[in-house]
């Protein structure tokens, strides 16, 4: 679904992603974890095009996105980690948005639309202008902007924070959902919790280079020790 | 009282400050330049503000001639209270209710009385600078023709300070009651609209009455003296009974025209005056302003709740639901519907100020009639370039991706082909360039009518200009989108920034200066050897194959450059 090889990226002399490889399956949920300044968003930036890798390939559903870039893009959505939206429409004008970019018809729409307002909780405030909603508000509909798409793989960064309790229980729900339809996943967090519960596999980036990858199991047999994704993470590090 | 003064040093800075202004110059290329071209416009405007005061002098002598020298300053009394009301209240308003700064200041330790008295200086010092262009020069007039004493000029010249003070202390006391009762403008949109309307409208309405008075006047200097003196006698009854009902032109009266003692008395009388109304204001915003503000807010936050329940479904088209965004956030966001829509209005009630102003008596009229008559080839063409190059002067295109800042994410990453894009951010400056192109020639035409020309003649004549001004504005279009694809500002806190500090607005408007050269050189060659009929095809056809170009040069761009653009 997603195939990443070989990928780099310098700022300067700085190498932010150095020669990562790895692979999101279809129907999985894919973990991208790492501590501050590893390069998770570099990394995500660079996947759904708002960054020119230095070398490396990247596959989405088959389509390279520095060749076919339009098809590339019409296979994902993307949820960045600081959901700025365009500030002088209402909420549901960017939702309207989106369905025009990726075609839905009319009828799905609403549907759709309503399905997530509610889910999320932001029926009340989707008529009013987005410069006025709080921080978690805008994450929210930028989220329901990228689930109503339905698409073949869903990025986000750090999707998770500025939620709440309840807002992020359901967003897990939503992803496993998404999932159990043959869609993939990949995001980018800090929570372990979540890591743990949700993800079939993940990836641990460190200094621009993965320290680990695999599913939870795999990644404890590596190191020989079975204990909780905290400590492993911790450990893988430390280093 | 220090936090008074702290938080009006504060204010100053913000909104006028030499000093920075300065600063910025001297380290800042893209101000400087920006600066060196407001400055020109300025100089440009300068004859036009001769003829002003010119005209002001004029008649003065016709009020000195009739002995009611004191009933012109009352005059200049009517102007300056007229734009306070005018200018104000809406400034009242936005600096009260609106400005981001209170919602800083409220909760600091600092009485709201006092911040707000600090901005009610500010706007005063505003309402100051512009009296200084409009109301002072009447001052001057009166007081170099009627040779009045040197105390009298630092008498009225203290006057002339104060003069702003007390009406605007009145509007606002108004303005905040009137707040505090209902809500008139629900947002800072309908408070806009309702300016504009305003402004507009009292612009064609002072357009209008100018006009009229300048279509009776006769051409015979000597019944011009008459017709002037007319003018000031019809005017006397109505300038007596202000003066009656608006003591404070007597304070300004005894001033400039009283014995030493009484121009000291009377104007220090005025000072208290002014002080007491200053005090009266910071009672009353002291008492009410707080409630009414809080009234305000909490109205902003209640709307919010509202829920249509009409069901909508989107645009369908991509380019299309792109223009809308573009277009409703232009519009939506004061500074960026300042700088780019008002042009659509201000620039055509401008050119029928001039138009009308700068014809002067019949004679003239016909012999620019004439003139128009044997060269209306060349007028038209001209007509068409500089609407072109008007097209390139709007930022609208040049700043396309800038103004998105920090959402460009969206755009960027989204399915959406070159074409959906380019056609979807072309759309609004297209739009608001064809109705400035059709409100432009529709005056002009007009004018041309009004004036003796030959009506019909003259649209086949603004058709063709439409057309070629059009296609012309293509190329340029392009251009400022492929100008700010390669060099978008982004990082941007200030809506302000990418429309005001844009290099690619400059950029573009080099462009087009160049493109306007281009076009006249190429026309001055064409001229030699072909009929004007030729060099007109000749013109379309350079046009669109420019616009081709332009327009697969962008294309061919386009995915590939929204990767690199940061
Ligand atoms: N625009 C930039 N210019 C220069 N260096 C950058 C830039 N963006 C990121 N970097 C550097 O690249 C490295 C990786 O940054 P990145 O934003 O990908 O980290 P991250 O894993 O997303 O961190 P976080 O968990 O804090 O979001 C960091 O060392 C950072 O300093
Ligand atoms: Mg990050």
């Amino acid at each position: 679904m997603l195939k990443i090889n070989n990928l780099s990226k310098s700022y300067g002399l700085k190498k932010a992603v150095n020669k990562i490889s790895f692979e999101v399956n279809q129907g999985e949920i894919f973990g991208f974890l790492g501590p501050n300044g590893a390069g998770k968003t570099t990394t995500i930036k660079m996947i759904v095009g708002l960054l020119k890798p230095d070398e490396g390939k990247i596959l989405i559903n088959g389509f390279d996105n520095q060749i076919n870039i339009l098809d590339a893009k019409g296979q994902f959505c993307y949820v960045p980690d600081n959901p700025e939206v365009f500030e002088k429409i209402t909420g549901y004008d960017y939702l309207q948005f989106i369905c025009d970019v990726f075609k839905i018809p009319n009828k799905e729409r609403e549907e759709r639309i309503n399905y997530y307002l509610e889910k999320l909780l932001l029926k009340n405030d989707i008529n009013s202008y987005i410069s006025g909603y709080s921080h978690g508000m805008k994450q929210k509909i930028v989220l329901i902007g990228s689930l109503i798409v339905n698409p073949k793989i869903l990025i986000f960064d750090e999707p998770m924070v500025g939620l709440d309790p309840k807002a992020q229980h359901t967003v897990k729900e939503l992803l496993a959902q998404h999932c159990s339809k043959g869609n993939s996943v990949f995001f980018s967090t800090h929570v372990l919790e979540v890591a743990e519960k949700v993800c079939d596999r993940v990836a641990i980036i460190n200094n621009g280079e993965i320290i680990a990858l695999g599913t939870l199991d795999e990644i404890r047999k590596s190191i020989g020790k079975d204990e909780s994704l905290e400590n492993i993470f911790l450990e893988l590090t430390e280093k | 009282m220090t936090d008074f003064l702290t938080t009006f040093r504060f204010l100053l800075k913000q909104n006028l400050s030499f000093h920075y202004f300065f600063n910025r110059l001297k380290n800042d290329k893209k101000y400087r330049n920006m600066s060196i071209i407001i400055i020109l416009v300025f100089l440009f405007c300068i004859p036009s503000y001769a003829v002003f005061i010119g005209l002001f002098r004029e008649l003065f002598i016709s009020f000195q001639t009739a002995h009611l020298g004191s009933l012109y300053l009352v005059m200049a009394i009517i102007l300056s209270v007229f734009l306070i009301i005018f200018f104000s209240f809406f400034q009242i308003i936005s600096y009260f209710y609106f400005s981001d700064d209170v919602k800083i200041l409220t909760p600091m330790p600092i009485k709201p009385s006092h911040y707000l008295l600090s901005k009610f200086f500010v706007i005063y010092i505003w309402e100051l600078l512009i009296s200084m262009f409009t109301v002072l020069p009447f001052f001057i007039i009166y007081a170099v023709y009627e040779n009045i004493y040197f105390y009298q000029w630092i008498m009225m010249i203290i006057s002339f300070v104060l003069l702003p003070i007390i009406p605007l202390v009145v509007i606002a006391i108004i303005t905040v009651v009137l707040m505090s009762l209902t809500n008139i403008f629900k947002s800072k949109d309908a408070l806009r609209m309702a300016s504009y309307i305003l402004l507009f409208v009292s612009l064609v309405f002072f357009q209008y009455k100018i006009y009229d008075v300048l279509l009776t006047m006769p051409e015979d200097p000597e019944k011009q003296l008459e017709f002037g003196q007319n003018l000031v006698n019809n005017s006397t009854f109505f300038l007596e009974k202000f003066s009656a009902y608006y003591p404070i032109t007597k304070f300004i009266e005894f001033a400039v025209s009283g014995s030493f003692f009484e121009s000291l008395l009377s104007t220090s009388i005025f000072i208290l005056l002014c002080i007491g109304f200053v005090y009266l204001l910071s009672i009353v915003l002291q008492s009410i302003f707080m409630k009414s503000y809080l009234k305000e807010q909490n109205n902003r936050t209640t709307k919010k709740k509202k829920i249509r329940t009409n069901k909508k479904t989107g645009v369908g088209n991509v380019g299309l639901s792109i223009a809308k965004i573009d277009f409703l956030t232009l519009l939506r966001v004061p500074i960026y519907a300042f700088n780019t829509l008002s042009v659509v209005i201000l620039i055509p009630v401008l050119l029928i100020v001039f138009s009308n102003l700068m014809s002067g008596g019949n004679g003239e009229i016909e012999e620019l009639l004439n003139l128009y008559k044997n060269n209306r080839d060349i007028f038209w063409l001209s007509v068409a370039l500089i609407l072109t190059i008007f097209s390139i002067m709007n930022p609208i295109a040049s700043t396309t991706f800038s103004r998105e800042g920090k959402t460009n994410w969206i755009m960027r990453s989204l399915p959406i082909s070159a074409k959906d894009h380019i056609w979807g951010r072309l759309l609004t400056p297209l739009i608001t360039q064809v109705v400035f192109m059709i409100v432009m020639l529709i005056i002009i035409i007009f004018t041309l009518a009004q004036k003796g020309s030959n009506i019909s003649t003259d649209i086949v004549y603004g058709i063709i200009t439409f057309l070629l001004a059009f296609i012309s504005s293509l190329p340029l279009l392009f251009i400022s989108i492929i100008i700010d694809l390669k060099r978008p500002m982004l990082k941007w806190e200030n809506p302000q920034q990418p429309v005001k500090q844009n290099m690619n607005v400059l950029i573009a408007i080099v462009v087009g200066i160049i493109y306007g050269t281009l076009m006249y050189l190429l026309y001055t060659l064409l001229k030699q050897f072909l009929e004007i009929d030729l060099i007109i095809i000749i013109f379309f056809i350079v046009n669109i194959s420019l616009a081709y170009f332009a327009y697969n040069i962008l294309y061919s761009k386009f995915e590939k450059s929204l990767v690199v653009m940061d």
